[in-house]
């Protein structure tokens, strides 16, 4: 299944900026440096790009290092994730594929 | 018909600042604070300087407790297994700190808080090295004139 959302914030620049829209689909295995969409219970939805993958869970990272989050660097369950960003619009209708980097 | 999420790309909820800043400017307020504590002790004689003693050790233990607290805040939160990998010294460090801040708290003694600078010194520097910022000791332009550590930032 195919969603799409839009994006809020900076921690994933410069692959994706505030107000892209990303669409993104729920099958498949993940991989490390896949860009998911996971949902982090109180925190919500978030964006951010798999780090490592150890069993059952998953470590998130953001692609602007400049900027701290307390949920990346830290174990989340796998079942978070609700799918892999494959394709970004920029706010200038720009589109692009989200590559593993 | 595709409904469209709003999904977050923020640094966190809330948006955290994280700077050795507010600790260090809380650890040489306690040592200022026990220098005015050694003065004031000279002469108890009168009811106001009686009272000044309490309002400056009362001080003495918020400044401390804000050392602990802001240390506490970024080891908790911002470090994570990659910055302790590269600093292992850290957890230690961070324990010898909440140790040397409450001496300042139990005792009177100049010496402990000259101690705990030292040691919120190497935590601040830590911390810029692990966002790769290089830092500087400098001298604090008021008293008790302790040395501090600096980060060295570009001018916007």
């Amino acid at each position: 299944m195919l969603d799409l959302a839009k994006v809020h914030g900076n921690s994933m620049s410069p692959t994706l900026e505030h107000g892209d829209i990303v669409l993104c689909y729920h099958w498949g295995s993940l991989r490390e440096n896949d860009v998911v969409i996971a949902d982090i219970g109180k925190v919500g939805m978030v964006i951010k790009r798999i780090e490592s993958i150890i069993g059952e869970n998953i470590v998130l990272k953001g692609d602007n290092q400049s900027l701290d989050s307390s949920i990346c660097g830290v174990n989340i369950p796998k079942s978070s994730i609700q799918g892999r960003v494959i394709v970004r619009v920029s706010s200038s209708f720009k589109f692009s594929l989200i590559k593993r980097v | 018909m595709f409904e469209i999420k709003t999904v977050a790309a923020h640094c966190d909820i809330p948006c955290k600042i994280y700077d050795p800043a507010v600790f260090l400017v809380a650890g040489l307020s306690v040592a200022r604070l026990l220098d005015l504590i050694q003065e004031e002790s000279n002469d108890l004689s009168s009811l106001k300087s009686k009272a000044q003693i309490v309002r400056l050790v009362s001080e003495k233990e918020e400044q401390a407790r804000i050392v602990k607290n802001e240390v506490n805040t970024i080891w908790g939160d911002y470090f994570k297994q990659p910055q302790l990998e590269e600093f292992p010294e850290t957890h230690s460090l961070v324990h010898q700190i909440m140790q040397m801040a409450s001496k300042c708290k139990q005792d009177v003694s100049t010496q402990n808080a000259i101690d705990l600078v030292a040691l919120l010194n190497r935590f601040a520097e830590i911390f810029w090295a692990t966002k790769g910022i290089q830092t500087q000791l400098c001298e604090a332009p008021y008293p008790p004139a302790l040395k501090i550590i600096t980060p060295i930032l570009e001018s916007a």
